[in-house]
């Protein structure tokens, strides 16, 4: 600092009161320890007593350094005081602050936020299903009117959704029927029933593994990309420019999402079942000696073909849901930050418990359905 | 250059080029911004000022060339240097950048808590003083504090943005546009406010600005952004002379005031 005048003063006694001069450069802000030095030191040689100030000599002084003179007031303008003009315009601004406290919170605030919590979740109730009212009315229209059907952003919630997802859903796939297999293959072994590896693979992956680990996965890569896009479109207005032109998210974003899932999570699911077939059918030759030739000889007669299309079917509920909620989610965040990480996040949740929930509804309901 | 020279700059920028892809922004461009000096940067839309001010407080990296601050290459400081160094300097970005999930409050409270987390700053009483001191100067009514920036109207975005500039008592403010989207008033109030500033704390600025009002009255000199270089700097009355088809395009009267006057008269 060129400026690097430290703040100095002096004090004289004159008939009862003092005259204190200060000097130097009063910028505080930045002098943590300094400045508490400088106030102890201050206030010490003070001593209380009333006094005159001279800040004629001062070269600058900051918000910070000005403040310390005012707490030393005690937040009153001083017996007298000379100073610069623009120096002055601290002070007057000092005097004249407002300090409004923080809202505070009633006594009976954990009832409000209850309440609060309560009306939120009927609101919440009421948008899904107008959501979902919404999604119908918005597919009628665009069925009738097949231009304006959101075309573009459809094949691109497919390429995302769908395409991008090979790679990790296949080996999480195939990790899955590997191990699916080595464990029940212990057991088997036991009975001598080797054979029924395929069978109960085979169920096993085509009507529960597959479609929910291709669920899982598309809720954790899509559903929270989904959700996280839209929340952050309130932050930019962008939802308020869509609606300009005539547009809404539901049809630029929901409509298209739910679309494209409904059609690309059966797909990922039959890329899902494959995979984990062929991992468990490369684990049953090397341990427990079945040839492909018996496995894939066995399989359609062991587990019907409508334990196939129940895992489809399955998978587009799924996708139905992962798009729907995370919409939904993604449209009620606040513009803010916050509000878009907790919606996210709620988002992934409330999509996994309900996957989880329809699944193991639907397990219960259709046990007899599909066996052989 | 000798030791003085260096002491006289506050920012010292040379042989700048920044390249975005293969369009080029600036071309070794040269700028210097004197101690205590209020410099405005003029040029067109799109021109490179922000992408110029963003160089300048390291947020985005060159292409190459050299920046000084308070007479030290900020490509040569440690992190932590660098982080003192920023202290000493307020920025109002064109867009606010308010940070959405806190208050305006807790918004210009922000630089004061983040120095408290390296054991600096000032306790949370003197703070809160500090904090309504900036939103009063800012032009902002106390209430408002307890406002989230997406409950704001734009030019008090600017003005909560510009009490969160002020906020440390920086010596240095980079001010992009800090009074478009004000009413003319309230863009006085500011020309005012920082004019106040100057007396008071020996500031220095960098203000970039279309604002006419804040040309002549703020700025010490003007530097005159054109086609990636600094084409010009001087007092108004120099850069208004000069030949060149911005420039005279920019001080050229502008029809509104012309038709206003004779309305007027
Ligand atoms: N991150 C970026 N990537 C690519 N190009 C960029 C980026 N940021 C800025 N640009 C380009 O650099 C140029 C200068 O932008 P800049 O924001 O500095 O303009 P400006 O002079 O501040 O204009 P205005 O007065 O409109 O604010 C513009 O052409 C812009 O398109
Ligand atoms: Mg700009």
């Amino acid at each position: 600092m060129i400026d690097a005048v430290s703040p100095q003063w002096t004090i004289q006694e004159q008939g009862g009161t003092l005259l204190v001069r200060l000097k130097g450069v009063w910028k505080l802000m930045l002098l943590h320890e300094e400045r508490q030095k400088i106030e102890k030191k201050l206030a010490a040689d003070l001593d209380s007593k009333r006094a005159i100030w001279d800040l004629n000599d001062v070269q600058a002084i900051d918000s910070a350094g000005a403040q310390l003179l005012w707490r030393l007031w005690r937040n009153h303008p001083p017996l007298r005081l000379d100073c610069s003009p623009e120096h002055k315009r601290w002070f007057e601004r000092l005097d004249t602050l407002d300090l409004p406290p923080r809202p505070p919170r009633p006594l009976w605030w954990p009832l409000i936020e209850l309440g609060k919590f309560l009306a939120e979740f009927a609101r919440d109730t009421g948008r899904a299903f107008l959501l979902i009212g919404q999604l119908i009315v918005d597919l009628i229209y665009s069925l009738r009117h097949p231009r304006r059907m959101p075309w573009k952003e459809i094949s691109a919630s497919i390429y995302h959704t769908g395409a991008t997802a090979i790679p990790l859903l296949g080996l999480v796939s195939f990790l899955v029927g590997i191990v699916m297999t080595i464990q029940l293959a212990v057991e088997l072994e036991k009975f001598g029933q080797n054979l029924l590896i395929v069978q109960t693979l085979g169920l096993a992956i085509l009507r529960e593994l597959g479609p929910v680990i291709t669920g899982l996965i598309v809720v954790g890569r899509t559903g929270s990309t989904i959700a996280a896009s839209i929340a952050s479109m309130h932050l930019t207005e962008e939802t308020k420019a869509l609606r300009v032109y005539g547009n809404t998210p539901s049809q630029r974003i929901v409509l298209p999402n739910v679309i494209g899932m409904a059609i690309s999570i059966p797909l990922l699911v039959v890329w899902a079942d494959f995979l984990g077939i062929v991992g468990g059918m490369i684990t049953a030759k090397v341990r427990l000696g079945i040839s492909y030739e018996l496995f894939l000889e066995r399989l359609p007669v062991a587990v019907p073909w409508i334990n196939f299309w129940i895992g489809m079917g399955k998978g587009m509920l799924f996708g139905l849901i992962i798009a729907t909620v995370a919409s939904h989610f993604g449209l009620k965040a606040k513009p803010n930050t916050q509000s878009l990480q907790q919606e996210t996040t709620n988002s992934v949740v409330t999509s996994l418990a309900l996957i989880l929930l329809l699944d193991s509804l639907m397990g219960a309901l259709m046990t007899n359905i599909g066996l052989s | 250059m000798d030791e003085v020279q260096k002491n006289k700059n506050i920012i010292a920028v040379k042989k700048l080029t920044t390249r975005f892809g293969r369009r080029i922004i600036h071309r070794d461009l040269d700028l210097e911004v004197r101690r205590g000096e209020v410099m405005g940067l003029i040029g067109s839309s799109g021109g490179g000022k922000t992408v110029l001010m963003q160089h300048i407080m390291g947020l985005l990296k060159p292409a190459s060339g050299s920046i000084e601050l308070f007479g030290e290459a900020i490509e040569e400081m440690t992190s932590e240097e660098f982080r003192h160094i920023a202290l000493r300097w307020g920025v109002l970005f064109q867009q606010g950048a308010l940070f959405s999930a806190m208050t305006v409050f807790d918004n210009i409270a922000f630089p004061f808590r983040e120095l408290k987390k390296y054991g600096e700053g000032v306790d949370d009483e003197t703070m809160r003083q500090l904090v309504f001191l900036k939103l009063k100067m800012a032009g902002l009514e106390a209430e408002d504090a307890w406002k989230y920036p997406a409950e704001l109207s734009g030019g008090m975005v600017k003005r909560a943005a510009l009490a969160r500039a002020l906020a440390l008592d920086a010596e240095l403010l980079f001010l992009d546009e800090p009074t478009s989207g004000l009413d003319p008033i309230r863009s006085a109030e500011f020309d005012s406010l920082l004019l106040e500033l100057r007396q008071e704390m020996q500031l220095s600025a960098l203000l970039v600005t279309h604002d006419l009002e804040s040309l002549a009255l703020l700025c010490d000199r003007i530097a005159i952004l054109d086609e990636g270089k600094v084409l010009a700097t001087g007092t108004l009355e120099e850069v208004a002379r000069l030949d060149h088809p911005f420039v005279k395009k920019f001080f050229e009267t502008r029809p509104g005031e012309k038709r206003l006057r004779s309305i007027q008269h």
